[in-house]
């Protein structure tokens, strides 16, 4: 993209050579990542009006859509990569170049290594950011009310079974149950075998159901991200209060002790919880797959009880 | 400014995954409907009560090998001679 400016290449004469040379690059390091800034913006604001237009006419497989978003996605993965490449070749290079020249201990080289820190945070705080605006976009175009269209589906798919006759006798035919594939069907009447094939619609619905349920039970996960972060903070909070109290938190009545315990208190309930939550989560979302698709139920149980061994378990410990 | 129009580089973006060829060419839009496997020595049809190899009518095979056991089908749906 050529928007790193390099300029004039690092030398090594004298030390005020040296630290306005870490001024420039730090300097071009921020008017670099400020328009990449505002190129990613620009992005992922075109990203979210232009997609759900693109949504709209896609047909029932998204492939459209999903091209689109893995375009979106290159673009931010290629910012990412020039990012990189401007942190190996001109932010370590210079480092490297300096870091034999001044002794260890010195002025010149705490200077040398604080500029690096710098510079890495600088671009790891964009990099989060980065992750931080594309999530939130992602999210804002995917959203979409899964009610409506699990219903519509059921409601085209009922329409087209209760026109379907028996091929023999011509009777009409009593299909009442949801088939995803196709399968054989007695005619009431005559009892000829019908293959009765759902159509290609209908293969989707599990999928649409799982969205439903999982948008009907998002509730549940937004508690337990929301005592994950409690978890956290409190962990945090407490650990500065220790840090900051130093051998007074064994004294008994200090308002600060009483502050601790009260955090303590607070980041065990969290602990306790969070977990907890994730399971009922879990559970709620399979019971509603289960409302959503009955003759589903042991399919769905094993796969509730398949996420509890190997993918729960983990998230917990 | 340009106002609201598209930036051309989104425009293009969008241009370029719209007119994209799928993979496997397009996917093909059925409804739900009904087939059978008549007969075709006599057009009589086929019930799972009279055994699913042979036409109970005429007695032509509609397969010619012996069905195991199976979870939907079972050894007891082949036809009686």
């Amino acid at each position: 993209m050529g928007l790193f400016y390099s300029g004039n290449k690092p030398g090594n004469s004298g030390q005020d050579h040296f630290r306005a040379e870490l001024q420039d690059t730090e300097r071009r390091l921020e008017v670099f990542l400020g328009k990449l800034d505002e190129r990613l913006d620009l992005l992922l604001s075109g990203f979210v009006e232009e997609a759900p237009a693109v949504r709209e006419q896609d047909d029932r497989y998204e492939q459209a859509y999903n091209r689109f978003c893995s375009a979106m996605r290159g673009q931010v993965k290629a910012m990412q990569k020039k990012v990189q490449e401007v942190r190996e070749q001109q932010v370590e290079t210079l480092f490297y170049a300096y870091l034999n020249a001044y002794p260890i201990g010195s002025s010149a080289s705490r200077i040398l290594g604080d500029w690096r820190i710098r510079c890495i945070e600088k671009i790891e705080r964009w990099e989060s950011e980065l992750r931080r605006k594309q999530g939130i976009s992602l999210e804002q175009v995917e959203s979409r009310d899964y009610e409506p269209v699990f219903q519509r589906m059921l409601d085209e798919y009922r329409e087209q079974c209760a026109v379907l006759k028996c091929r023999q006798c011509g009777a009409k035919l009593d299909i009442t149950q949801v088939y995803r594939y196709t399968v054989y069907v007695a005619c009431g009447f005559c009892q000829t075998q019908n293959i009765f094939n759902p159509g290609s619609a209908i293969g989707s619905l599990e999928d649409i159901a799982r969205k439903l349920a999982e948008q009907r039970s998002k509730h549940i996960l937004i508690q337990h991200e929301r005592m994950k972060t409690q978890e956290r903070e409190r962990y945090h909070e407490m650990h500065a209060l220790k840090l900051s109290m130093g051998f007074d938190r064994h004294s008994k009545d200090n308002e600060q002790t009483w502050r601790l315990e009260m955090l303590e208190v607070q980041w065990m309930e969290a602990q306790k919880s969070a977990p907890e939550l994730l399971d009922r989560y879990y559970r709620n979302v399979f019971d509603e797959l289960t409302n959503l698709l009955p003759d589903l139920k042991e399919h769905h149980e094993k796969f509730y009880n398949s996420i509890r061994t190997n993918y729960f378990k983990r998230v917990v410990e | 400014m340009e106002g609201r129009k598209t930036n051309p580089f989104i425009e293009r973006m969008k241009q370029r995954a719209v007119t994209q060829k799928n993979y496997g060419g397009t996917a093909k839009e059925t409804t739900a409907q009904i087939e059978d496997a008549a007969c075709l020595n006599c057009g009589a049809g086929r019930a799972k009560q009279d055994g699913l190899t042979l036409c109970a009518y005429c007695g032509h095979p509609f397969i010619q090998t012996t069905l195991s056991e199976g979870k939907y089908i079972k050894f007891a749906d082949n036809s009686s001679k």
